[in-house]
């Protein structure tokens, strides 16, 4: 079996986990007796109950029985055991209108998705709320949902003035202004 | 007690400030309960950035409203379309859609939204009911009893992960707690997990980890999947208030017993924490069938198999608040969320409630029946409109609420270190999402993780390494060990069945 195929998605998360608890209770080891021991009552039980459910992934990998549920996927309710008993039957549809997707097909989205959420944060982090917001709503809404330019504008327009009013004016919050802007609104009026 | 409980309604009806955060959080719970994607959990997630400075009574009611609402209209889109949010609204879509598809949506959700303030308020009295029998109890539980506690909450809440997941539930929420430790230790002064970062030595921000877990991994989710739910013909929105009114009408004539019955019902699963947020509605649902004289009606259009679900997911609000204001043991995942939440605006679940602060809990009591009485009177008459909603593309709401997440995530501490905590948690979430991982323990776990800890001290220092021979300890530590017990008999008579089926099957 190449160990390809044992690297599934639902092992490397449990193999994440692992590795969280094995790293916290790791550093736990260094500090003094009193400080270390609620880490170690919860890390160790963590670090067996994390190892049991990767050697379980793994061994459903190899088995292949790795299937997984689209995430998010709101489509079917399971009905309780007794009660699908009385009604006969196992689930109740959502009716949802969406179309299936391939597995290809989400994975892309979720990367495109991703993508987007580090770029949001990224902005802000480097350009600040003021200019990231508009501009990361701007774009989702035209390349994600492909509205019309003067919608987006104009819902962007209209977020950031939300965002202005309830966040600066009502509840009178500085929102974070980016590193890079920061430093050029300094350099150009000369502030501290 | 009588002018506590009596004090506190009159305050809230006259507080104009008050009634106008319950209408508001009625009309926010309105929307999030009927937008596809957003759900009870995710819109209390949200909003608490934005009661981060509230006063402690304001801030529990706006949110203790907003939960209870977001049930009520997650019906509407059940009867209207066959569109569950929920597990709790699948029950009601079982008749509620054959009804509405037989021309009856507005008898349908006139019964269903009247049952469901009837429940709520119920659920309320219940609770209230049970308050002078359960203060001795709360008022005997010492330190040593509240660690217990805070792991038997974790162990309870990993079974709303079902029996099959209890192991993940219960790392995801010992995860939880290792994420509390983060931060100054109050005993031994020692910055645990912070390393050179002072942000973190007051602790890891809890706005930002449930924002991250909670928020983030849903809105991936839903931009992933795109699209609106809802894409029928809206010939189901026809209603006119005479349907509606004569199934308001039907549930005090006709089905008043069922309504009762199933509210109590409701109250006390809702009390039972890890029963699972949907359960209260199928035993209920259950329940109308098997006392009915017409079973063969229900799945085709009986009215109390929409009245029997309604009513108990809602009185289960008031039970499930029990176990969470008291003994900080949420009674359902989306209680995990609120109790982090009155965490936040300074509500320390637990004895201190009763001896200090009677006064909230009356309030939130009031909360919870004003509330259904303003949601269910607004919906009666909005409701087919409210049913437009599932027809929002929930990919157009993605760009705006992931923003409200990360200005939510920046204002509670005015901290840029913690949207970077937002990207590492909301990846994780997004996994936990993904591969099944419940979520909810996690919220205990970083709730109840300091509880444990300062209790365990408090423990240890009033009676050293004996703590646990406390006969209340004991029981505890006995509860703690059959529900794991439990869970894996469960689990592997559940594996079993499957094997055999398969073998079954194979034969076959």
């Amino acid at each position: 079996m190449p160990a390809r195929s044992i690297l599934t998605g639902r092992v490397l998360m449990a193999l994440v986990m692992f590795l969280i608890f094995v790293v916290m209770v790791g550093v736990a080891l260094d500090y003094p007796a009193q400080a270390r021991f609620m880490p170690l009552v919860v890390g160790i039980p963590g670090i067996a109950l994390t190892l049991f459910e990767l050697i379980r992934e793994i061994r459903r990998a190899l088995a292949g029985d790795a299937a997984t549920a689209p995430a998010g996927d709101t489509s079917a309710v399971s009905v309780p055991g007794d009660v699908s008993r009385l009604l006969g039957k196992e689930s109740v549809s959502a009716g949802a209108a969406t179309p299936a997707m391939s597995p290809q097909e989400a994975q892309k989205r979720e990367w495109i998705l991703l993508g987007y959420f580090t770029a949001l944060l990224s902005g802000i982090l480097v350009f600040g709320f003021w200019i990231a917001v508009p501009a990361f709503i701007a774009t989702f809404l035209r390349e994600r949902q492909n509205t019309r330019w003067r919608l987006t504008l104009g819902l962007a327009a209209a977020a950031t003035a939300v965002m202005y009013i309830v966040f600066h004016r009502i509840l009178g919050m500085d929102l974070y202004t980016g590193f890079l802007t920061q430093s050029v609104w300094d350099a150009v009026f000369l502030t501290d | 007690m009588f002018d506590v409980m009596m004090g506190t309604l009159f305050q809230l009806l006259t507080t104009p400030y008050l009634m106008g955060l319950m209408v508001i959080a009625v009309a926010i719970g309105i929307f999030v309960g009927a937008t596809p994607g957003i759900g009870g959990r995710l819109s209390i997630a949200l909003v608490i950035p934005f009661v981060f400075g509230m006063d402690m009574i304001p801030g529990a009611i706006f949110l203790l409203t907003m939960h209870a609402v977001n049930g009520t209209s997650g019906q509407i889109s059940s009867i209207m379309f066959g569109i569950p949010g929920d597990g709790d609204d699948a029950a009601t879509t079982l008749d509620g859609y054959p009804l509405a598809k037989q021309g009856r949506a507005g008898e349908a959700l006139g019964a269903s939204l009247m049952a469901s303030g009837v429940g709520g308020i119920i659920g309320a009295i219940v609770f209230a009911v049970l308050i002078p029998v359960l203060e001795p109890i709360i008022l005997a539980f010492s330190p040593a009893e509240f660690f217990f506690l805070a792991l038997l909450g974790i162990t309870f809440i990993a079974f709303l992960a079902g029996s099959d997941n209890i192991f993940k539930g219960l790392s995801i929420g010992f995860f939880g707690m290792m994420l509390s430790f983060v931060g100054m230790d109050p005993a031994t002064g020692i910055a645990r997990y912070s390393g050179d970062f002072l942000f973190l030595w007051d602790g890891l921000s809890l706005v930002t980890a449930v924002l991250a877990i909670f928020a983030v991994p849903e809105m991936i989710a839903l931009g992933v999947q795109g699209g609106a739910i809802a894409k029928l013909a809206d010939e189901n929105l026809k209603i006119s208030y005479r349907q509606v009114f004569s199934g308001v009408r039907q549930l005090f004539t006709k089905h008043w017993f069922l309504a009762f019955r199933t509210s109590i019902m409701g109250a006390i699963i809702g009390m039972i924490p890890g029963l699972g947020s949907s359960a209260a509605a199928w035993l209920c649902y259950g329940h109308a069938i098997q006392s009915s004289k017409h079973p063969e009606r229900f799945g085709k259009g009986a009215l109390e198999g929409v009245i029997a679900p309604e009513t108990a997911s809602n009185a289960r609000e008031g039970g499930a608040l029990l176990p969470t204001l008291f003994f900080g043991i949420p009674g359902s995942s989306g209680m995990a969320v609120l109790m982090g939440a009155f965490l936040i605006l300074g509500i320390q679940p637990g004895p201190t409630l009763i001896k200090d602060h009677m006064d909230l809990v009356w309030m939130l009591i009031w909360g919870l029946v004003v509330g259904n009485v303003i949601a269910v009177s607004f919906l009666l008459f909005v409701a087919r409109w409210v049913g437009k909603l599932t027809f929002v593309n929930g990919g157009m709401l993605v760009p705006f609420i992931l923003v409200v997440v990360v200005v939510g995530c920046y204002i509670n501490e005015g901290q840029w270190e913690n949207i970077l905590i937002l990207f590492a948690l909301g990846l994780i979430g997004y996994g936990l999402l993904k591969y099944d991982w419940p979520r909810a323990p996690f919220v205990i776990g970083i709730v109840l993780g300091k509880i444990a800890e300062e209790s365990l001290n408090k423990a240890l220092a009033l009676w050293g390494g004996y703590f646990f021979l406390r006969p209340l300890s004991l029981i505890l530590m006995a509860l703690i060990v059959l529900t794991i017990g439990y869970a894996v008999y469960k689990n592997r008579a559940t594996r079993r069945a499957v094997a055999v089926a398969g073998k079954v099957r194979h034969a076959s």
